[in-house]
């Protein structure tokens, strides 16, 4: 039985998509079977990210809506054999689609593959309900900036009222920035939050390069990003982690603030 | 009290309008589940006459059975009725009558002589004598709430009572309470303390603020961003809100005051 993931922020365009794809591909890498869904109805762009928009035939409504098997509505990975992704529709919207669907669908899945990695839309309304309902835990992207802490804090406060323990992770971070006091750390931001931290995506040039060729950035292997997207996907597969660099130091932090997936 | 031995011979609870908005006369020796059908048995009549409106509450022969305000402020809820004041009627107690003067409302003679503009149901138990509202006996009505934080954002947090909040109270959150809000913690959301009271408090271990609200008066976080290490206090005096450092005891002028 695997375990379904979903990543989300309440705000948008801070990452959740990159986030989603690089983690599926890194637990992929690892040896994983993974299947990543792409819960944001309507506006569909996790297959873009990973390159297989032009494989598309059947989607996650059809699936939900028996005019095909979940089975067929997967695409699987071009470079990776136990990396699936399962798109979102493009002309439906939100409400096609209730909460108890998704759980069904996420159980289905979740006897098949080692994760369910379901990508969230932005926003606390429908779409969200739909794609935090069939998981068992929740990864809170935040960037350092207040506006997205303040949605991601009320997030936090939703999956907590729905029983999914959330842990974070803190992308964009600007280590030149955060030296000059201009932006958030982030230790101010799990300060606020309170949660545990997963890790810290550093601001990289190469994430938007590749993401823009439809080549998550873990498979390029070599940026900052890249390398702590792939840190991030063995904790969450509770690999060994060695503890290196800032990330780890801030980690520890974390710890020593007691900060845990605690209830609102 | 013994509730079962009680001799009840006035109603357990009336809901009449007045000059100043809805008014709810609470007999404080009925028991619990009698106050609460006869409220609803009234409310029920006419729900979308009361809905919206605000209401006073003015318990008589007080204090009321714990638990009892908390099952009024549901029902009010329900009903969509705003609580804007708890008044006790505290004549079977002296001492306290006598003792706590300082905080009697100003308008309480107003309170005791209500117009009646909607039919009153049942007869109108006599008031008695000179009313006085005591802010002591509303506080040993319902016990404080203790809240396991963060409150983060977006939550409400509503209590007849006081309020311990143990972590944070973050931005974009709100504590709102009848009695005094303690924050063990950062607050940097909103708090309102002594709703419906002419007094209360707000005490925090960092007072950050987004805004302050104390009975009907607000404060706004100041433009400054220099960050205070120390626990602080806010309550009202009069015309304003006054934040001081905490030092371990309540300022003079507000514990006299309570």
């Amino acid at each position: 039985m695997g375990r379904a993931i979903v990543i989300t922020s309440g705000k948008g365009g801070v990452g959740k998509t990159t986030t989603t794809a690089n983690l599926g591909t890194a637990l992929a890498q690892l040896g994983h079977s993974v299947v990543l869904v792409d819960a944001d109805i309507g506006l569909r762009n996790l297959d873009v990210v990973m390159g297989l928009e032009n494989r598309i035939v059947f989607h996650v409504v059809d699936a939900i809506r028996g005019k095909c098997t979940v089975q067929k509505a997967l695409i699987k990975d071009r470079r990776l054999d136990n990396l699936w992704l399962l798109p979102a529709s493009q002309t439906d919207d939100k409400d096609a689609v209730t909460p108890d669907d998704m759980k069904s669908l996420v159980m289905e899945l979740k006897h098949s593959y080692d994760f369910v990695l379901i990508d969230c839309p932005a926003g606390i309304e429908q779409g969200f309900k739909n794609a935090i309902a069939g998981a068992d835990e929740a990864v809170v992207v935040a960037t350092p900036e207040v506006s997205s802490i303040r949605d991601a804090d009320r997030v936090v406060g939703l999956l907590a009222a729905a029983d999914v323990p959330a842990r974070l992770i803190v992308n964009r971070i600007s280590p030149q920035l955060v030296k000059r006091g201009d932006m958030l750390s982030q230790a101010d931001v799990i300060e606020i939050l309170a949660l545990e931290l997963l890790g810290g995506i550093p601001l990289d040039d190469q994430v938007i390069a590749t993401t823009n060729k439809g080549v998550p950035a873990v498979l390029e292997g070599k940026s900052m990003a890249a390398r702590e997207f792939v840190r991030i996907a063995k904790l969450l597969a509770g690999h060994e982690v060695e503890a290196k660099e800032s990330v780890g130091f801030f980690t520890r932090i974390g710890r020593a603030l007691g900060l845990s997936a605690s209830p609102a | 009290m013994d509730l079962s031995n009680a001799v009840v011979d006035e109603p357990p609870a009336i809901l009449r309008g007045t000059a100043r908005g809805l008014e709810l006369i609470v007999n404080g020796r009925a028991p619990v589940d009698a106050i609460t059908s006869a409220i609803e048995a009234r409310l029920g009549e006419a729900p979308a006459f009361f809905r919206g409106n605000d209401v006073r509450i003015a318990v008589d022969d007080g204090p009321l059975a714990t638990g009892c305000l908390g099952k009024i402020d549901e029902l009010a809820a329900r009903y969509d009725l705003r609580i804007t004041e708890v008044a006790a009627h505290a004549a079977p107690k002296p001492n306290l009558a006598a003792g706590s003067a300082p905080s009697i409302v100003e308008d309480a003679t107003a309170a005791a002589i209500p117009e009646p503009i909607a039919p009153v149901s049942a007869p109108v138990a006599a008031p008695p004598a000179p009313p006085v509202i005591v802010q002591e006996v509303v506080e040993q009505l319902v016990g404080p709430r203790l809240v396991i934080g963060p409150v983060r954002s977006g939550v409400i947090l509503d209590h007849v009572g006081h309020v311990i909040v143990f972590g944070d109270v973050n931005p974009g959150a709100e504590v709102r309470a009848t009695g005094n809000i303690v924050v063990l913690g950062r607050l940097r959301g909103t708090a309102h303390a002594g709703i419906g009271a002419p007094m209360g408090f707000i005490l925090a271990l960092r007072l950050e603020p987004q805004q302050l609200r104390i009975g009907r008066q607000v404060a706004r976080a100041g433009d400054s961003d220099t960050p205070d290490h120390d626990a602080e206090i806010a309550y009202a005096t009069g015309e304003q809100i006054v934040v001081e450092r905490y030092q371990g005891r309540l300022p003079k002028n507000l514990a006299a005051s309570l």
